[in-house]
């Protein structure tokens, strides 16, 4: 009965603050699925016709997989439930009744000191989301993520303590950096919200939002995550140098210590593409004051702790055409050559945000998600029956 | 006898070298006259019958090649203060070889001259496709209201020097970008004697360029062997094409090939737009659209720009290539590629070239209109809209 009080809120009564891209994932995740579907056929196939009681035994036998250590076979027997119950040409209800049936298997198990179940759970699921990507089952995908990720806050929510919020937050978070492209980002914001809203601290998280933000123009926002981000890894060039630009775009207020900014992240001490782009907006901020005698100081000044930087030579050539110049501008126009071919520009660079050190995350993740295993294993028995009392 | 033979050979070489008496002059530039930027240049032989072909070179650059009168046209010699040195060469139908030179000489500092020869490309078309057969009578043109004297009428086949500037980033990959290089690979294989282009490939940087060559071979390797990667920086590079164009003389041409608006540059389109306005070279834009793509003006964002910002880099694009006299040329079909580039190298070849002194030239860098029209009904006239008085 322990269990059932767990999750039952939860099943429930799914309510959390939203994040300002949520209205717009979830329209978006249901255009993009329909689309899907009508692309794949997926919805279309013939599911078997399984009642609630075969589904969570069949969701237990699962798990039982999983808790012997087997992910891989635990992962093969999930394809098969999963796309036996999801193919017909409805569905989402399907779906909805699917959801609500493997958490109740799991509401089941749980009690207050078996919690640390979740983590494998929720982490085969985190594994069944990118396998329907690999099988071209976008449908399915999204589901898992879901899953995944609604396990996650139950997790957090319901243990409490640092190290679940930690554990979830990096789960969400992961999830969302997979998801994570510059030209959409409203489903990799999405959950990065949701991880600093468990884990605040997590600074995958806030940088993402802050570069999200940033891409919608809402400055301000941006600012708040970045902030954040830098209260506590204030070493962090790239997140000060999306904080300076966002500050010099906000308003007047903002605009000087982005500026002062700007200027510190022109040291020696900063990687080359990150000096470059604060050296040029610098110079972009004078000449919107139409300080342009200060914008050719720094340009030049920028020329010479970065020779051959094609874009700033670009602008340097810019400023000489306006002051009428042109010889010289020329002259400068003459020293641009080609660049090495692989190595992107400072701009883009600044503009494709990408997380980083994904891959160990999700390391980390598996190992304490193993964890969990032998109180999972303890919880479904060897040889227990595989329906659980509803 | 002997004797009588030299002199009946004295007698006929007499003759005949009265009867060919080639003769060459410059009529302009004359010798004393300081040159800058746009130069008409007029070529006298006589006598004109016997003259087979007139070259003329600048600098120790062939410039033109006339067949027959009249012997004018309009070359640009760049802006810097410097000798420039003109010579002609008239080959007779007899192959007979006369030639003449001009060297002009600098300005001292405290000398003051008018230049300023305004050159207009027209591209005039009526029902049937372009229109060909108007005379200098025919056309009229008003600069900010008032009627000018035309000073220089050519039309027809007038050498150009193009740049070729292909977008490579990584939106155009695959077919896009085999069927851009083959386009380009087209136009330079129908480049004629004089011709001569540039070829520039960029993303968020500048990957290749070549000098400006009449070599169809050199310019043709740099369009091998190109992968597309990267982001997209058209700002940048239309700004760094008009800028090189400016080092030669003639007729100048930017031929970009692109699918995408800009994302990456350090330099607004608003900058480039006024080098275009003042670089006086026509822009014409092939762009790569998805079949069914209705939008023409894209809707996205990045770190650096908003929806909003980049529709209006992207008008001001427009407004570019529109005032330059140029045109955009959508493909969504990447068969009709080629075409697009036959097309564009047509109209090239099909253009009247009409020159005058502008009556009421301040020199104050304002911007001036012009408007050509032609006393016939139903033809469409399109020509650069203005220029900078400086």
């Amino acid at each position: 009965m322990q269990g059932r009080q767990l999750l039952a809120p939860r099943i429930e009564s799914r309510q959390r603050p939203r994040s300002g891209f949520r209205v717009g994932l979830w329209l978006a995740v249901a255009v993009w699925l329909c689309t899907q579907l009508a692309v794949t056929g997926i919805g279309h196939g013939k599911s078997q016709k399984l009642g609630p009681n075969e589904i969570q035994s069949g969701y237990r036998e699962v798990l039982s997989i999983l808790s012997t250590g087997d992910r891989e076979a635990a992962l093969e027997a999930l394809f098969e439930l999963e796309t036996a119950v999801v193919g017909d040409k409805q569905p989402w209800k399907r779906v909805e009744d699917f959801w609500r049936l493997k958490l109740r298997t799991l509401r089941d198990l749980l009690d207050a000191e078996s919690l640390a179940l979740l983590k494998p759970v929720i982490m085969l699921h985190y594994e069944a989301s990118q396998m329907y990507v690999e099988r071209e089952r976008p449908f399915l995908a999204s589901h898992s993520r879901v899953m995944s990720v609604e396990l996650a806050e139950i997790y957090a929510d319901r243990s409490n303590s640092g190290a679940a919020r930690e554990f979830s937050g990096w789960v969400m978070t992961s999830l969302g950096a997979s998801l994570w492209h510059p030209s959409s980002v409203i489903s990799s914001a999405d959950l990065f919200f949701r991880a600093q809203m468990v884990d605040p601290g997590n600074p995958i998280a806030l940088m993402g939002l802050g570069a999200a933000y940033e891409r919608k123009a809402n400055y301000q926002k941006s600012i708040e995550y970045l902030s954040r981000l830098l209260e506590m890894e204030p070493d962090d060039s790239v997140a000060a140098l999306h904080l300076a630009l966002c500050q010099v775009r906000s308003n007047v207020t903002l605009r000087d210590e982005g500026l002062q900014t700007l200027k510190g992240l022109q040291s020696p001490e900063e990687q080359t593409w990150v000096r470059s782009i604060a050296y040029q907006e610098v110079a972009r901020a004078q000449l919107a004051d139409e300080a342009v005698e200060a914008a050719e100081a720094t340009i030049r000044e920028g020329l010479e702790a970065l020779p051959g930087d094609q874009q700033l030579a670009l602008q340097l050539a810019l400023i000489l055409e306006g002051k009428r110049r042109p010889k010289e501008a020329l002259g400068v126009i003459g020293t641009i050559e080609p660049g090495e071919a692989e190595i992107p520009s400072p701009r883009l660079l600044y503009d494709v945000w990408e997380p980083t050190g994904m891959q160990e995350i999700r390391v980390r993740l598996e190992k304490d998600a193993a964890l969990g295993l032998p109180i999972l294993a303890g919880k479904m028995g060897v040889g227990a029956p595989a329906e659980g009392g509803q | 006898m002997k004797s009588l033979s030299l002199v009946l050979s004295l007698i006929v070489a007499a003759v005949a070298s009265q009867a060919g008496a080639l003769e060459v002059w410059f009529e302009r530039p004359r010798p004393s006259e300081f040159v800058f930027g746009e130069v008409e240049v007029l070529i006298r032989a006589a006598p004109e019958e016997e003259v087979e072909t007139v070259q003329l070179i600048v600098d120790g650059r062939d410039v033109a090649l006339f067949d027959r009168p009249p012997f004018r046209v309009a070359v640009n010699v760049g802006l810097e203060n410097m000798e420039h040195e003109f010579q002609v060469v008239v080959r007779s139908v007899d192959g007979e070889t006369k030639t003449a030179a001009v060297v002009t000489p600098i300005l001292q500092i405290d000398e003051v001259v008018d230049l300023g020869l305004q050159q207009l490309y027209v591209t005039v078309s009526g029902l049937n496709g372009r229109v060909l057969n108007l005379e200098q009578q025919d056309f009229r043109i008003v600069d900010e209201g008032k009627r000018q004297e035309m000073v220089t009428f050519e039309r027809g086949d007038i050498p150009l020097t193009a740049t070729l500037l292909l977008d490579c980033s990584l939106s155009m990959k695959g077919e896009r970008l085999a069927a851009a290089l083959q386009g380009a690979h087209e136009f330079v294989e129908e480049m004629k004697a004089f011709d001569q282009a540039m070829v520039m490939l960029f993303s968020d940087r500048l990957l290749r360029t070549t000098e400006f060559s009449e070599d169809r071979e050199l310019l043709s390797r740099a369009l091998t062997d190109v992968e597309a990667a990267g982001g997209t920086s058209i700002n940048d590079h239309l700004f760094l094409a008009l800028s090189r164009l400016e080092a030669v003389q003639g007729r100048r041409v930017v031929v970009l090939f692109s699918d995408g608006s800009d994302v990456h540059s350090v330099l607004p389109m608003e900058g480039v737009l006024q080098k275009a306005r003042s670089s006086q070279a026509l822009i014409y834009w092939i762009q790569l659209r998805d079949p069914g793509e209705e939008s023409e003006v894209p809707e996205y964002t990045s770190s650096w720009r908003n929806v909003e910002a980049n529709r209006r880099e992207f008008k001001d694009l427009r407004q570019a290539i529109q005032e330059s006299g140029g045109r955009i040329e959508v493909v969504d079909n990447l068969a009709e590629l080629d075409e697009a580039f036959a097309g564009i190298l047509a109209e090239l070849r099909e253009q009247y070239v009409l020159g005058y002194y502008p009556s009421q030239a301040n020199h104050d860098g304002t911007w001036r209109n012009v408007r050509v029209r032609v006393e016939k009904p139903n033809l469409d006239v399109r020509t650069r809209e203005g220029y900078f008085d400086y």
